[in-house]
């Protein structure tokens, strides 16, 4: 049976892959295969609406779609109703860090924090005011007035009180209500810049806010965990944090001291979910092989990681274990490609096979277009591939009734250039320096 | 207070009212029912008063005279006229009621009057909610056992509007207890009612043809229909009386005790196979509920076409009579029909022009399909339109009309028409040129017996009409790589020298062809020079990707598998959000801020919104989406949907009226629309856009 596609989805769709990005919303429709890992990281979300802690390692070869997945498993985990918050990992924005980069990590993930209603992140503000305006219902509701609804942010942030700085925390929502009921934006917005973990100085967060602490590359992690804590309480099934382009910490970051702290902080998060320290809380890493595998620079450098992220060892040739904390992505096969153009078309046409722009012959024949233009493994990059079967789309839809043979022959394939290729390996002069360049890389539309 | 029943008579001042079935008394005592009659009270005169007049819950000993009057003009009526206001019908069931639940009395008498009401007064759901209940429970409580087959078909399938939640459930402890099919007007019912369900404008659209599409759905994969099941607790059936008297009587949870049956409704997860037929009828509908909203008319080309396949089946195409017409007149002995398209283009109402368009010759094509012929050459696989005069074949296929539906069949009209074309070159085609190309295509395509056929008929057209050599290898330059290129430029020369001769038009033509597929002529003399001594026919072969369709298939149905658990997503969370919901006979009010309800009011400057009751469900709003956004955002919405735009400032002041903070209010009414409506319904830019056509389109 053919699903419809709304048509913000498909505009999203084909507008992101013409630009050779991921899609942020719609992924669903061009998802290719990926049946276990993606039943696995659904179950990891339902552990965690429970309550429950997961953590997962989505690792794969340059190309083999582990934003595309990390993106795909975004807007399900929206669709549940959580929290997610997402960002990539640069030599500025890192897990642990002595000059803000752990906290300019948690700025972006906040930053990037997103809900269902708000799917392009910029939901902090939706959060705390859900839960604000719930307690603040609740309490009219009985008869309270202002002062009773402070008081009654304190008290149901109480629970929070075995979590770091919980109190400093509470204070900062009140004074968030306490600029609602005043129609001080100022101070709203000071305890919103206080929660994005944008204050650098203590001072400036007492004079404005009237706390002791603030967020800093000490206590990320537990900031975290106390943001996942409120958005449970908030009543969303429960946070995700999704991290992307893990490499940098262990290809770019050339300081072997930075890279270990980055790891230990990475073994904590990975030991509380593991053994259930924490609840309401998800971590997708994103990385290559060479960040899991590499011997000398790569989690498997850190023994204690190692051990903990090890494959299962029956898990050998065509056969795989889900239920680890590491999901390898395979690379395309052609007949994935296939399906992939398959679903491109079925987007074009809204989802309606009698709208379909070109016959299943096409799909075939562009294949080998692609084959003779890119190379017998161009579908392990299906970027170029799908970027330029969309362009090929789009002329037969602007001009029906041409041949799709003749647009076919016309259709323009470029070869990306694998980033890989340009990253700095150790003893190279500029590794480490601070042109990090990822940002453009990071735009890449990967499957 | 004493009952009057079937066989007795009431005269009250100038009423006289037959088989009462209500109480009476003379005396004025408190604790007497609702709607026993007091005969010393005064009675007015019958007065049209506005709805609602006669409060929500009425009693006979408080109302005006005047309304006395009215109501004993309508018992006296038997309980026939038609009522400006449904509390009369309520007060005198409040009597029925007390009659049958309290007392344990008439009541085959109750349910026959009860259900003849519910028969008479079918509009107000609230009327029908409470009467359906008290059927159910007055059932139930009598054990469904004892319920005989005639009477579950004449109360609980019979009476329209009867179906309270309490109902069906009695409705379907029944079939489970005597081991019958789920017949299918209760399976829609339930499939209507289910959370999993999504609600469309389709169903209240296009009723006649949702109904027999589910209807054709559920006999394929049924047959007579779904045998239910229970599950392992039992259901208790309570009930809430109607009756003010029985609500605020202390004993009346002890007279009203829960009746228990078997709880099919429990076992959810057996109705997931209706909810599925429901959606796909859903989805399958769409289109002709986009063609309907347009306005196209039930019995047109355009909304044939719109039909899902299983209602094409049982419908004549509107314009069938025609076509036959034409092709019984225009039939030639091999049963086919060759036509210029000017004689065909009239039946889609296209008008003499030199060219039809890409867009009228599909339709024609597709029309030609749907009467039950094909049509050669269809422009679906040649991707070009009809000239008013070219030649166009139509024949009945031996099964079903379809278009070839694979590769070999494109691939093979191709050298078809190059084999034509050739042959044709010296000005006459030979049957052994024709022989040559069929002997070609037999032995290098794999066809269906219908795509001979097809093929048949367009060598005919091409007979008649041969194309253009230069043309279709200029088209083909541009399709085929040079490899394919000098495959095709061999099979040229292979059909020119089948008769053994190479003529000196064929040679010509085989220089144009070599040209305009950008080939080197000089191939070609070298292999006229072969030919002079031993002919060759070469076969073009072509160097392409291999897919492996075992795996292509896998990973179909592993993507497939994938796009249904991330589907899934939706539904859990839908289901979470309106499982509790009350049930939807019972109409919603709500206040806005500083009416009398509870609602978080923040006392401010005066406020023009106030005392302005929304009732819902709000227009445009579906009932089951608004019973899913919290309540207290329901008359927020109602103002939000007054004003197309609005800015930021002005949002954010209304938002606050209603003690609510701006941000949680836009997100807690996304995440709804989002939902249930499909999408977004406030956009969030510069200033916050209301996207009211998700209202008033297919949600």
């Amino acid at each position: 049976m053919s699903v419809a596609i709304k048509p913000r989805e498909r505009d999203a769709i084909l507008s992101s892959l013409r630009a050779g990005v991921v899609p942020r919303i719609g992924l669903r429709h061009i998802q290719v295969g990926r049946r276990d890992e993606v039943a696995a990281v659904l179950n990891d979300l339902e552990r965690v609406g429970q309550g429950g802690a997961s953590v997962r390692f989505i690792i794969g070869r340059y190309g083999a779609g582990k934003s595309f997945f990390l993106y795909l498993m975004r807007a399900e985990a929206l669709e549940r109703k959580f929290v997610v918050a997402q960002a990539d990992i640069t030599l500025e924005r890192r897990l642990h860090g002595s000059g803000g980069q752990g906290r300019a990590l948690y700025a972006e993930l906040m930053r990037n924090v997103a809900v269902r209603a708000k799917p392009d992140g910029g939901a902090l503000a939706s959060i705390v005011e859900r839960w604000v305006s719930d307690v603040d219902h609740q309490v009219r509701q009985g008869g309270g007035a202002d002062a009773h609804v402070a008081s009654a942010i304190h008290e149901r942030l109480k629970g929070l009180q075995e979590l770091v700085s919980s109190y400093d925390f509470s204070t900062v929502i009140q004074r968030y209500f306490e600029g609602f009921q005043k129609g001080n934006d100022t101070l709203q917005d000071h305890a919103l810049r206080w929660l994005r973990g944008e204050y650098t100085t203590r001072t400036e967060a007492r004079q404005d806010l009237g706390v002791r602490t603030i967020i800093d590359d000490t206590n990320v992690y537990d900031y975290l965990k106390l943001f996942a804590a409120f958005v449970r309480l908030s009543g969303y099934a429960g946070l995700l944090v999704n991290v992307d382009e893990m490499g940098v910490l262990s290809h770019r970051l050339s300081h072997a001291q930075a890279r270990m702290a980055n790891y230990e902080v990475l073994l904590s998060i990975v030991n509380d979910c593991l053994q259930g320290n924490v609840g309401g809380i998800g971590f997708l890493f994103g990385g290559t092989d060479a960040f899991l595998d590499d011997r000398r620079r790569g989690l498997a450098s850190y023994e204690a990681l190692a051990t903990r992220l090890a494959a299962n060892r029956f898990a050998t040739e065509g056969l795989r274990d889900c239920s680890g904390p590491v999901l390898r992505l395979e690379t395309l096969r052609v007949e994935e490609l296939h399906v992939l153009l398959q679903r491109i078309r079925s987007v074009f046409a809204g989802g309606d096979p009698a709208k379909h722009l070109v016959p299943d012959e096409a799909l075939l024949a562009f294949l080998n277009h692609c084959q003779r233009t890119l190379g017998a493994e161009f579908f392990t990059t299906p970027r170029d591939a799908a970027k330029a079967f969309v362009g090929f789309l789009s002329v037969l839809e602007q001009n029906p009734g041409t041949p799709w043979q003749q647009v076919l022959t016309g259709t323009p394939l470029e070869r990306s250039t694998e980033p890989d290729e340009q990253v700095p390996v150790e003893g190279d002069p500029d590794a480490g320096g601070a042109g990090d360049g990822s940002s453009d890389r990071l735009a890449a539309f990967r499957l | 207070m004493r009952w009057l029943g079937v066989n007795q008579r009431l005269e009250v001042g100038a009423y006289t009212i037959e088989a009462p079935l209500t109480y009476v008394t003379t005396t004025t005592r408190a604790e007497l029912d609702a709607s026993c009659i007091n005969l010393r009270l005064p009675v007015g005169r019958p007065v049209q008063q506005a709805k609602g007049a006669l409060g929500y819950w009425p009693q006979y000993s408080r109302i005006s005279p005047d309304q006395r009057a009215n109501y004993l003009a309508w018992m006296a009526s038997g309980r026939n006229a038609p009522l400006a206001d449904i509390g009369y019908a309520f007060l005198f069931f409040y009597g029925m009621e007390r009659r049958a639940l309290v007392e344990g009395q008439d009541i085959p008498a109750i349910l026959a009057e009860t259900t003849r009401l519910l028969s008479l007064y079918p509009e107000s759901a609230s009327f029908r909610g409470y009467l359906g209940s008290f059927v159910a429970y007055v059932l139930a409580r009598a054990g469904v056992e004892r319920l005989t087959e005639s009477d579950f078909e004449r109360i609980l399938l019979g009476v329209p509007g009867i179906l309270s939640d309490s109902a069906l459930s009695v409705a379907l402890a029944w079939l489970q207890h005597r081991n019958q099919p789920l017949p299918l007007v209760l399976a829609m019912e339930i499939a209507r009612r289910d959370v999993r369900s999504p609600r469309s404008v389709v169903t209240e659209r296009l009723p006649d043809q949702f109904r027999a599409l589910f209807a054709a759905k559920y006999a394929a994969r049924y047959g007579d229909g779904v045998k239910l099941k229970a599950a392992a607790n039992p259901m208790r059936l309570e009930y809430h009386p109607a009756s003010p008297s029985l609500l605020t009587m202390g004993s009346y949870r002890s007279s009203l005790a829960p009746a228990v049956l078997p709880n099919v409704v429990g076992l959810q997860s057996q109705f997931q196979p209706l909810v599925s037929i429901w959606s796909e009828c859903i989805e399958e509908l769409k289109p002709l509920s986009r063609q309907t909203a347009k306005g196209v008319a039930p019995h047109t080309r355009e909304a044939y076409r719109a039909l899902p396949a299983a209602l094409k089946e049982g419908t004549d195409h509107p314009d069938k009579a025609r076509w036959d017409s034409l092709v019984a007149d225009n039939v030639g002995e091999d049963g086919r029909v060759l036509l210029p398209a000017s004689a065909v283009a009239p039946l889609v109402d296209v008008s003499e022009r030199p060219k039809l368009t890409l867009r009228q010759s599909v339709d024609l094509a597709d029309t030609a399909q749907e009467v039950g012929f094909l049509i050669v050459p269809d422009p679906h696989i040649t991707g070009r339109a009809y000239a008013w005069d070219d030649l166009i074949c139509l024949f009945r296929p031996a099964g079903a009309a379809a278009l070839p539906a694979n590769g070999s069949y494109r691939a093979a009209a191709s050298i078809l028409e190059l084999g034509m074309a050739m042959a044709a070159a010296d000005g006459q085609v030979e049957d052994a040129e024709i022989a040559h190309v069929a002997r070609f295509l037999e032995g290098h395509f794999t066809l269906t017996e219908d795509e001979q056929r097809y093929l048949a008929a367009y060598q005919a057209i091409l007979q008649h009409r041969p194309p253009s050599l230069a043309r279709l290898s200029r088209r083909l330059q541009g399709a085929l790589t040079a490899e394919q290129r000098a495959l095709v430029g061999r099979f040229l020369v292979g059909v020119a020298a089948t008769n053994g001769v190479v003529e000196r038009q064929e040679a010509a033509a085989l220089r144009v062809a070599y040209n305009a597929l950008r080939l080197d002529t000089a191939e070609l003399d070298a292999l006229l020079a072969e030919l002079r001594s031993e002919p060759a026919a070469p076969a073009p072969a072509e160097t392409s990707i291999a897919l492996n369709t075992a795996l292509l298939e896998q990973i179909l149905a592993e993507t497939e598998e994938v796009s249904r658990l991330l589907g899934q997503a939706g539904e859990e969370v839908e289901e979470l959000e309106t499982g509790t919901q009350p049930p939807l006979d019972t109409p919603l009010v709500v206040t806005h801020p500083s009416g009398e309800q509870p609602m978080p009011a923040r006392p401010q400057a005066p406020d023009p919104i106030a005392d302005k009751p929304v009732v819902l469900p709000l227009p445009g709003v579906p009932s089951q989406a608004i019973l899913a956004l919290d309540a207290r955002y329901h008359a927020l919405l109602a103002d939000l949907l007054s004003h197309e735009v609005w800015d930021k400032e002005e949002f954010s002041t209304l938002v606050r009226r209603y003690g609510m903070m701006p941000a949680a209010a836009l997100e807690e009414i996304n995440t709804w629309s989002d939902e249930h409506l499909g999408d977004f319904l406030i956009e969030d830019g510069d200033a916050y856009g209301i996207r009211r056509e998700l209202l008033e389109n297919e949600p």
